[in-house]
Parts: structure tokens; C-alpha cells; sequence
């Protein structure tokens, strides 16, 4: 497929990267995150600052109005000028901020976007060992959640930050040598709020931790509660089940209160401070004016601008509890990305032919291992059936060759090639997997057939459909081969999404077939049907199949029994029934199963 | 939008309204002191000011700022301990409602869905009720009793600045249709993303084997580049109307200020009275321009509130008026039609299920088989006809009831997040730990169960994740075997298990069935072969019924089924040599 050759690979960010080294956590790692787009935000917090210094120039202009009225001789028009100057300024700000608003913004979604593309890029590197460890919607909820919130941090408290600590520094600073003393008294809640901020979010016997546990427990508890709510109905257990769920939102609302009494007084402290720099401006200006040593216009500067100096410290405080929001967010996404990936190759090498081969091949899941020192050959255009009881490794191995994982010893060959040196890319391209269960994308039948290779023509597509003698049915769809699937009133049978595999594999037509229990029809009526395409499929190809059903393998050329992760039994059918182990005995129970009754009296008992 | 919460906080209501009342009364004393700073503007103006009246007028602002302390902190700390007390009352009524209702409404969602609103809505309603509600209406309160105080300074004033916070609020109720318009845009953007996602993750395997990694996935890098673009258009347009809202209102303030100096000059106002009108002034309009901020938060906590709502007004099943009790277990349904929406699944359908007898739906996916089973169950009640139990429409009989004489084997087994004996037990939680254990062994669970490092009381992981498909299959029937219904509605398995396990399962079920009435929907016929009634489902309709040989002879669809099971049976996987 050349023309996906030329396809941009997987963007990679080396600054998202958590294997680079100077990877940072905590506040560190926000701020290198937002670092990717340090001219934009810093422009954006320039603007957010000027904003802020706009917003004083109403203030300042009162003030200087005032000045003109106070003294002895008006000038009308110096004051209307002063007005439109207020005016501008008013402006001016809401025009900065629009800017800075907007820098912020375009930073942050274009770091967001980045952010997702490396995740995703990240994701399709990894062993699928982590795709069924983890659940869909926690990763769901990583890239499309836990990033937004980063949204948050970038594009608001960033410009706020900065407003809230320049502008009351450089107000106080004006207002300094406007009168030290009044400053001074101004300043003073600030170490108070500054104290009740602490206080607030202190956290000494880990009640936030505490809590977090709580809110995960009542979580899942309710999922639980949701998710097995048909079974506890039909067993008549709604109370009993119930009964869990009221404990632990029982035990969570617990927690909420007390974590709301111990940090709302403080909180409350610090609100009712911030605001209050008026009781401490009052008195020391009247003293002064008393003392003739500033003019009322001078206090009415201070009025003005000495009580509203701290707004935007108001607005940063609720921040603390968010930042921790969105740290944990940033751990969850660090984790995934500190997951090693699979490494990549260097290596050009192709295989001339395509036999398979495992030499003295281990592999652990976690502590447990599925396959111990494992020697087995597929030959060129041979049809090797994989066969054993469930958890005893035949997935593994067939993903091993896939490098859906990499062995832990021993080495996996493709026409004597190491299966880590071919070129990844090739290396897909040299196998066809057709799986237990089909999954497909909410897209065209089209595209699904297809799978991103767009050079390929319609009638190629529809050729392939019609071996794996899917043609019928998709036609019959509303809008045959364009029928989004999915979409309303298309839904598919099982042995139907089976025959677009299928379809799938015969389009990609790769020297090396998998099929893994793919022959475990969902509905047995479509059987025939299904069984006509894989021969097509499998002819002149290296197959590798895994089945329960034992009938569909008894011709094919070498069957191997894997027990335990070990290979235990090799031969053909017959030579296998005559040897009279486990296979024999997975034989006649397989036998047993197909000629099954079900029976619902009394004299027939079991089987 | 204080009216969509009213009904849910009706538990709470009075203490709600009291944490309200202080909340508002802080407010109060935080607006209190500016009265005291006119009373010594006016003072300091005149030529000898009295100090001993300026030092009681700072003394009284001191004490009003410790009440303010005072109301803030026991109304915060109210405001927050009565919305989680009010979440808590919301989640257990949640769940009451969840119990009450048809297991219709839990087959035909997401069950994601139907959590949410116990879940994050939840937590977005607790921040309406703690913070964005009490300051908007704190934000409305006060500057309506300050409009009041300023008023009686000087009403020409009042009413000027007054005419420009009417005039905001058209453009405030611009801002929040903007939000509207590109905020769905957005949140549509990220449910899609979101099923991208979903797709990129679930088909994981398919998507390495075809080289499609990364952003080589492009439907979901095109969703994430849409969803760039939108997110930046939201802020881009949002911002301007906002904006205009709060300029709006920042020239209502110059234009009061103009019009005080002129006022000042025509000598209809005083000084003090001109700087305590700006003094307050300027905070009043900097509260309204804060407003808009929690206004447009608002717009999306309704999502919130409508997602609680709607599990809070789903309808229960009807009750029932004159309860009979069940006396037979034979099960006739009578013309029954239903479909989910507009689209008849089954069309006037009539059968007779004997009491134990087995009776076996068959016929094509899509035909009508499932929904029979849960018409039985009453997941839904049928759109027309009636579905009948020992003679009796099942409508007469309590829900619970109906249900204690059904076992129900499905193909997809869920098991909670519990120990193997505990989701044994629910079969019947009287059991004693001997009968549990005996169930086990009928259903060929005992020995994996043993094998355990902690055996009956090992946890399955959450929906039991930790066990294999066909051993959570046994512990189904192992909880179906301990219920001892007397109906058994069966699905048999299609999803492939290997031999040994397949065996055991069938083994299990047929000493679940024995002597129970028992239907079955059946997609291997070979396995229902000598069933009492076969029922051949085409298109929600009985298109043939009668026993495994009159069918055949019949020469129908049965027939065809058949011949197409049989040929398959014989096939081999090989090449075309």
C-alpha cells in the first residue's frame, strides 16, 4: 500500500515524552506542558496584565476628576476629556482582554490537540497486553476529559496568575508613593488572607486522599449498583443491594461534611479579608485627613482603587482545589505515557518465504506464565490448527507473531527473520488476523472492508465481498456499500460483521493467515456461507487457526495441542486420536457437546 | 432555573433557604460599612470634623466586619454541608427510583448513561446548589438593597445607572444563546471524539494489524482537529458577547459618574454624597459583570439537572390494583404486538408454553426471539394483547412476584464486584453456605472455585472481569440452580468455549431444566431436537410451530435452517487442493 507510505507516521512530541529525561511532576509538570506554547501565552498574560491595568483607569480618572472639582477653579472641558479618556480605557481593556482571552485560548487548544495526537500516537505503540488490562472508558476519559481540564489551567489560571499577582503589586506600588502610610494600611488583610488561603487547604491526616478513596468507592459501588440492577431485579435483591449502595454514599457524604466544616471557617476567613481592605483604609485616611496631611481627593483614590486592588486575587483562590483536579488528571495522563512502548526497528530485512517458527519462546503476563520454552513450525502454505483447553495460550501465541507483544526469551522467525527485525509496517502487512469477534467502525461498509487503504477501487472492495460472500446482504443494506454501520437500522449479525472480516482479509490478501476462533459463528444459519469464503482466503497461504471446534480442524495438516503454555501433543488427526491423550479426550467431548439435547425431564439425566 | 431545581431540593428546602438567608445577609454586612464610610466621608468634609463620632463610626465597621466573618463562615460551611446532605438525600432517591423501575429501562441504555446522573451530575449539582446558585442570587439581592440605599441618596443618579443594567441584560441573554449555539457544537464534538476513542481503543487489534496507528486513524484525527477548531470558534465568539455585556455595563458607570459631576456643578447633589455613590457604584457593577461569568456556568449545569430529572420522572411500571397470586406456570400469549419505537417487532403473536414443557424459539436474528423472552419477564408491557401466567394477564401479578418464579440464563453474565460465594448467594440469600456449595458442584463450579487461592470468597473483579467467559456462565446457573424457579428463559450460548467447558455447561443446564416449564431460544436446532413446541419466528411473526419431525415434513423455513445447520456441520477448514 504505497500510498499510506506517504501518510505523516505517528507524531511524537519528545517534550510529552515521559521516557525523555527532565520530565517534571506536580506544578512543574503543568508549566512545561504550557511551556509548548510559551510566546502565545506570554503575549496572553501581557494583554491579560494591561487589561487589568485598564480596568483601574475609570478608578484613577474619578480620582482626577475629583481632583478638578475640588479645587477652586473648575475646568469643564479638562473634565470631559477626562471622561472620554475613561471611556477609552474602558475599551481598551475589554479589548485587551479579548485578545489576551483569545491568544490563551488558540495556546491552549493547539497544546490540547498535541497532548491527544501523542497520546493516541503513544497508544498505537504499545503491547495490546495493555489494551486488556485497562478499561475503555478510563482511557475515554483520560484523552477526552483529564486533557480538557488541562484546558483550564493553560488558557485561565495562567493570564489570571499573573494578573492577580502584577496588578495588586503594581496598585500598591502606585498608591506607595501616593501615600506610604495608606498602602501600607491597605496591604494589610493580605498576610491575614494569605494565612485563611493556607488553612483552608491544608490537609494534615490526608482528608483529601481519604476522600478521593471515598468518591472512587461510592464510584464504582454505583456502577456495580447500575450495571447489575436486571440481576438483582430477578433475584429479588434490590434491598439487600441497596443496602451497599446507601453505605457508601453513606460514607462519602461523611466525608464531604467534614472536610466542608473544617475547611469552609477558613475559607470564609479569607474571602470575607480579601475584601475588607476598606476597614483598614478608613481609618488611618481620616486620621490623616484630620491631620490635613493628605486631601479628601487623595482618600477618595484609595477608596477606589485600595478596595479593589485584590479582586483578582479573589479569583485565584478557588484555584488551589482545581489545580490538585487537574494534577491528578496529568498523573493519569503521565502514567500511560511512562508505559513502554514496543521497540521499534531499525532493520530493513524481508523474508523471502513464510514459514513460521518459535525457538525455546517464554512469555509472562504479569507474574503469571503463559508459555514456557515453546518450539513450534508452520510451514510455507501449510494449515497449522492450535488447539487446547481456554487459558492454555493459543491467543498468545498467534499475537506473539503479530508482535502484539514481544517474547520475553527466545526468538519468533518468519522465513528465518526475527520477527523484531522487519520493518513494523511490513510486518502488518505480511499477515492477515481475522479475530474471535469482529469489531467494526462506525463507518461505511466501505471503509470497513478497506480499512484505510484509499487507493484501492470500489470493485476491488466489492470483489472481495462477494468471495467472502457478504455481497448479498450488504446490498440489501439501505445504502449498500455506503451504509454507515451503527447508524440507525443498520446492525449487523454476528456471522454478517464475520463475512466483512472476511472481506477485510481477502482485500488485504497476506501471505500469512491467523484465524483466531474465527470460525465460532455467532449465527450458525449464515455457516455455509462463511465456511465457502475462508477457503478462498486460506489457499496458497501460511494459516495458522485456533478453534474449539475440533471437526473444522481434523484435515488440516499439523495440529498442535498446547496444555498450560506448553506444547504437549503434535501430529495430524488421526495420528493424535490414536495416541489417546488429551486430545482424544477434547475429541469426545467436543463430539458429546455437538449431539447435546437440551431436556427438561425428569428420566434423562444430564448427559 | 431555580425553578427546574425546586423540586429536588424540596428535602432540604428549609435549611437550604436558611444557609441561603445567611449567605445573603453576609452579603449584607459586607455592603453595611460602606453606610458608616458615608457617615465619615460627610463628616471629614465638613471644616471640624467630630473624631470621637469618626472613631465610633470605624468601631461599628470593625464589628460589622466580625458579623460578616461570622454569617460568611456558617453560611459557607451550611451551604456546603446542607448540598452535600441534599446530594446524599438525591442519590438514595436515584437509587429507590433505579429499583422501581423496568428492567426495559436498563436493556435499552447505556448503563454509562444511567449512572452519570448518580455520578458527575450529581457533583455538578452539589456546585449549583454550594456556589454558582448562591451568588447568583446573592448577586441579584444585593445590588437590588443597594439600588435601594443609593436610591435615597440620589434617585436621578439611581435611575441612570439603573437604565444601563436594564439595557445589559438583553446582551447578557445574547451571550448565554451564543454559548448555547457553540457550546452544543463543542460538547457534540467531544461525545464523538469520545466514540472515537472508544473505537481507537476497542479496535486496537484490528487497527495495528492494518497499519493504522496513530494519525493514520484519521476519523478520530479529524474529530480531534474539529474539535480544536470549535473549542477556539466558542471562545472567540463567546468572548465578544460578554464582553459587551460587562462594557455595557462599565459605561453605565462613566455615564453615572458624568452625570454626578454635572449634578455636582448644578449643586443638586453634595460631595460626600457624589464618592459614595461611585464607591458603591463601582463595586455594584463589578458584582453584575460577575454575574455573567455564573450565568453562562449555569447554562451547563442544566445538563445536570435535566440528566437527574429524567431518571427522577421515568415511569415505573404500573402497580397493581387487585394482586393475585401465581398458581400455574403454563405461559400464553395472546396476539401479542409491542415494538421499542415506531416498528412493530411482534405482530400479533399467539402461542401456548405448556408448565414443563419445553417450548423453543427459533428463526433468523432480528426475528423476535429475545423479546419474547422479555415480554415473559415484563421488561416491557405489550402495546397490545396480553401476555398470560397460570391463566392470568401478568399484569395482575406483583412485579416481584412474577419475577420469583423466573430464572433467566443470559448470554452476557454479569457478577459484581463481590466474593464467588456472595454472587452465588443471590440466588437465594437464605442459603445456607452447605446448599451454596452444593449448587456450585450441580453447576461443575466447585472444582475452578477450589482452585482459587481463596476459594468461594475470591473477589471476580469488577463485572466479573477475573473469571473466563464459560465459568461466569456456571456461577449463572449456579445462582439460577439455588433460585429453583419454576420457568427457565434461556439464550443458549453461541460465543465459542472449548470443549471441556462447553460440556460442563450443558451438563449444568439440563439438570437446571428438569421439570421446570422452559423456553428457550435455541440457535443450534440440533440441540433442541425433540423439544414439545417449536416455534419458527420470521419478522416477529410464528411463520411455523409444531415438533422438530412435522416441521421438517412441513418442507418451510425450519426446514431450510436445517439442511443449511446440517451441511455446515460437516464442513472442514482446508484448502481448495
Amino acid at each position: 500500500m504505497p500510498s499510506d507510505k506517504k501518510e505523516k507516521l505517528p507524531v511524537k512530541n519528545r517534550s510529552f515524552d515521559m521516557t525523555s529525561p527532565g520530565v517534571k511532576t506536580g506544578f512543574g509538570r503543568l508549566l512545561q506542558i504550557a511551556g509548548q506554547k510559551k510566546a502565545g501565552l506570554v503575549w496572553s498574560c501581557i494583554f491579560s496584565f494591561l487589561s487589568a491595568l485598564m480596568s483601574l483607569t475609570p478608578l484613577i480618572i474619578i480620582y482626577l476628576i475629583s481632583n478638578e472639582l475640588l479645587s477652586t477653579s473648575v475646568d469643564q472641558s479638562r473634565v470631559w476629556t477626562l471622561a472620554l479618556l475613561a471611556l477609552g480605557g474602558a475599551v481598551a481593556r475589554f479589548l485587551f482582554q479579548y485578545i489576551s482571552l483569545v491568544l490563551s485560548h488558540v495556546a491552549a487548544f493547539d497544546i490540547l490537540y498535541g497532548l491527544r495526537r501523542h497520546l493516541v500516537a503513544h497508544l498505537g505503540v504499545l503491547p495490546i497486553g495493555f489494551f486488556t488490562r485497562q478499561s475503555s472508558g478510563k482511557i475515554k476519559k483520560i484523552i477526552n476529559d483529564d486533557i480538557e481540564e488541562l484546558e483550564l489551567f493553560i488558557a485561565h489560571h495562567i493570564p489570571d496568575f499573573v494578573t492577580a499577582i502584577t496588578l495588586p503589586s503594581a496598585t500598591l506600588l502606585y498608591l506607595s508613593f501616593k501615600s506610604p502610610i495608606l498602602a501600607l494600611s491597605a496591604a494589610i488583610p493580605l498576610p491575614f488572607a494569605w494565612f485563611a488561603q493556607k488553612s483552608a487547604f491544608r490537609d494534615k491526616n490526608g482528608l483529601s486522599r481519604r476522600y478521593h478513596d471515598a468518591l472512587e468507592s461510592m464510584n464504582s459501588t454505583i456502577i456495580d449498583y447500575v450495571r447489575g440492577m436486571p440481576i438483582v431485579k430477578i433475584f429479588n435483591q434490590t434491598v439487600d443491594s441497596f443496602a451497599r449502595f446507601k453505605e457508601s454514599v453513606e460514607v462519602y457524604t461523611g466525608f464531604c461534611i467534614k472536610w466542608a466544616k473544617k475547611s469552609t471557617p477558613p475559607f470564609a476567613l479569607f474571602s470575607v479579608m480579601i475584601n475588607s481592605t476598606l476597614f483598614f483604609i478608613v481609618p488611618a485616611g481620616a486620621f490623616l485627613v484630620i491631620e490635613n496631611r493628605i486631601d479628601m481627593s487623595l482618600l477618595l483614590l484609595f477608596l477606589l482603587l485600595g478596595t479593589g486592588y485584590a479582586a483578582p486575587i479573589n479569583r485565584v483562590a478557588s484555584y488551589g482545589a482545581t489545580l490538585g483536579q487537574i494534577n491528578e488528571g496529568v498523573k493519569r495522563i503521565d502514567e500511560i505515557l511512562a508505559f513502554p512502548e514496543l521497540p521499534t526497528t531499525s532493520g530493513k530485512i524481508l523474508p523471502s518465504s513464510y514459514e513460521i517458527e518459535f525457538k525455546n519462546v517464554s512469555f509472562s503476563y504479569g507474574s503469571a506464565k503463559v508459555l514456557t520454552d515453546l518450539n513450534l513450525t508452520a510451514a510455507s502454505e501449510s494449515i497449522t490448527a492450535l488447539v487446547g483447553p481456554s487459558g492454555a495460550g493459543k491467543t498468545t501465541i498467534a499475537e506473539l507473531i503479530l508482535r502484539f507483544q514481544d517474547v520475553d526469551e527466545g526468538e519468533i522467525t518468519i522465513g528465518g527473520i526475527n520477527v523484531k527485525d522487519i520493518p513494523h509496517d511490513r510486518l502488518m502487512e505480511m499477515i492477515s488476523f481475522v479475530f474471535q469477534d469482529t469489531f467494526l467502525f462506525e463507518d461505511t461498509i466501505r471503509e470497513n472492508i478497506r480499512m484505510g487503504k484509499k487507493n484501492i477501487p470500489d470493485d476491488e472492495v466489492i470483489k472481495a465481498a462477494k468471495l467472502a460472500q457478504a455481497h448479498g446482504f450488504i446490498s440489501s443494506l439501505t445504502e449498500g456499500y455506503n451504509t454507515v454501520f451503527g447508524a440507525k437500522g443498520c446492525h449487523l449479525s454476528g456471522g454478517e460483521k464475520q463475512r466483512i472480516a472476511l472481506a477485510r482479509a481477502i482485500l488485504k490478501d497476506a501471505p500469512i493467515v491467523i484465524l483466531d476462533e474465527a470460525t465460532a459463528f455467532a449465527d450458525p444459519d449464515n455457516e455455509l456461507e462463511i465456511q465457502k469464503g475462508f477457503v478462498k482466503l486460506m489457499t496458497g497461504k501460511t494459516v495458522i487457526v485456533i478453534a474449539h471446534r475440533l471437526s473444522t480442524i481434523r484435515n488440516t495438516d499439523q495440529i498442535l495441542v498446547i496444555n498450560e503454555g506448553v506444547l504437549i501433543e503434535k501430529g495430524n488427526h488421526l495420528e493424535l486420536l490414536k495416541k489417546g491423550d488429551l486430545y482424544k479426550d477434547m475429541w469426545e467431548a467436543h463430539i458429546g457437546a455437538k449431539n447435546w439435547k437440551l431436556n427438561n425431564l425428569e428420566s434423562i439425566n444430564g448427559r | 432555573m431555580v425553578d427546574k431545581t425546586s423540586y429536588l431540593i424540596k428535602t432540604r428546602r428549609v435549611s437550604l433557604n436558611l444557609a441561603l438567608l445567611l449567605h445573603i445577609l453576609g452579603y449584607f454586612f459586607r455592603g453595611l460599612p460602606f453606610g458608616f464610610l458615608f457617615l465619615i466621608l460627610v463628616e471629614l468634609f465638613i471644616d471640624r470634623p467630630d473624631v470621637n463620632k469618626i472613631i465610633l463610626h470605624i468601631i461599628s465597621m470593625f464589628v460589622i466586619m466580625l458579623l460578616c466573618l461570622a454569617t460568611t463562615a456558617l453560611a459557607q460551611t451550611r451551604l456546603y454541608v446542607t448540598s452535600y446532605l441534599l446530594s446524599h438525600d438525591l442519590r438514595l432517591k436515584l437509587g429507590e427510583k433505579l429499583r422501581k423501575l423496568s428492567l426495559g429501562f436498563f436493556k435499552r441504555q447505556e448503563y454509562g448513561d444511567i449512572a452519570a446522573p448518580l455520578l458527575r451530575n450529581m457533583t455538578n449539582f452539589e456546585d449549583i446548589l454550594n456556589t454558582s446558585r448562591p451568588n447568583i442570587i446573592a448577586s441579584i439581592v444585593f445590588p437590588a438593597t443597594t439600588a435601594v440605599f443609593l436610591a435615597s441618596v440620589n434617585l436621578k443618579l439611581t435611575v441612570l445607572a439603573l437604565a444601563f443594567v436594564v439595557v445589559s441584560f438583553p446582551v447578557l441573554l445574547l451571550s448565554m444563546r451564543t454559548v448555547a449555539t457553540f457550546g452544543n457544537k463543542v460538547i457534540s464534538l467531544r461525545t464523538v471524539t469520545g466514540s472515537r476513542i472508544m473505537e481507537y481503543f476497542n479496535g486496537m487489534k484490528q487497527i495495528k494489524s492494518h497499519n493504522l496507528t496513530g494519525t493514520r486513524f484519521s476519523r478520530l484525527e479529524l474529530s480531534l482537529k474539529q474539535l480544536r477548531r470549535e473549542s477556539i470558534r466558542l471562545e472567540a465568539f463567546v468572548g465578544p458577547a460578554i464582553y459587551s455585556y460587562m462594557l455595557v455595563l462599565e459605561i453605565g458607570f462613566i455615564t453615572t459618574l458624568l452625570a454626578g459631576t454635572s449634578l455636582l456643578f448644578s449643586k443638586d447633589i453634595t460631595g460626600p454624597m457624589l464618592l459614595i455613590f461611585l464607591v458603591i457604584g463601582s463595586r455594584l457593577f463589578e458584582l453584575l459583570q460577575g454575574m455573567g461569568t455564573f450565568v453562562v456556568l449555569m447554562r451547563f449545569m442544566n445538563v445536570a439537572v435535566a440528566a437527574i430529572s429524567r431518571i427522577m420522572r421515568a415511569k415505573p411500571l404500573p402497580s397493581v390494583k387487585h394482586q393475585r397470586s401465581i398458581k400455574g406456570f403454563d405461559i400464553e400469549f395472546d396476539s401479542v404486538s409491542f415494538g421499542y419505537d415506531e416498528t412493530e417487532v411482534l405482530k400479533k403473536v399467539s402461542f401456548k408454553a405448556d408448565e414443563k414443557k419445553l417450548t423453543a424459539l427459533v428463526g433468523p436474528s432480528g426475528s423476535g426471539k429475545t423479546t419474547i423472552t422479555s415480554l415473559v419477564a415484563r421488561f416491557w408491557d405489550v402495546n397490545s394483547g396480553s401476555v398470560r401466567l397460570g391463566g392470568n394477564n401478568i399484569k395482575e401479578y406483583e412485579i416481584e412476584e412474577l419475577l420469583s418464579c423466573i430464572s433467566m440464563i443470559f448470554q452476557d453474565v454479569y457478577l459484581f464486584n463481590d466474593s464467588i460465594y456472595n454472587n452465588i448467594k443471590i440466588g437465594n440469600t437464605s442459603a445456607s453456605r452447605e446448599e451454596i456449595i452444593a449448587a456450585a458442584k450441580s453447576a461443575h463450579c466447585h472444582e475452578f472455585i477450589s482452585k482459587l487461592p481463596d476459594g468461594y470468597d475470591s473477589m471476580v473483579g469488577e463485572g466479573g472481569a477475573r473469571l473466563s467467559g464459560g465459568e461466569k456462565q456456571r456461577i449463572s446457573i449456579a445462582r439460577a440452580l439455588l433460585k429453583d424457579a419454576p420457568i427457565i428463559l434461556l439464550d443458549e450460548a453461541t460465543s465459542s468455549l472449548d470443549p471441556e467447558n462447553e460440556r460442563l455447561i450443558q451438563q449444568a443446564v439440563n439438570k437446571l431444566v428438569r421439570q421446570k416449564t422452559v423456553v428457550v431460544i435455541a440457535h443450534r436446532l440440533s440441540t433442541i431436537s425433540h423439544a414439545d413446541q417449536i416455534l419458527v419466528l420470521d419478522n416477529g411473526e410464528i411463520k411455523e410451530a409444531g415438533k422438530h419431525n412435522d416441521l421438517l415434513e412441513m418442507n418451510g423455513l425450519y426446514n431450510r435452517l436445517w439442511v443449511k445447520q446440517q451441511e455446515a456441520q460437516g464442513w472442514l477448514l482446508e484448502k481448495s487442493r
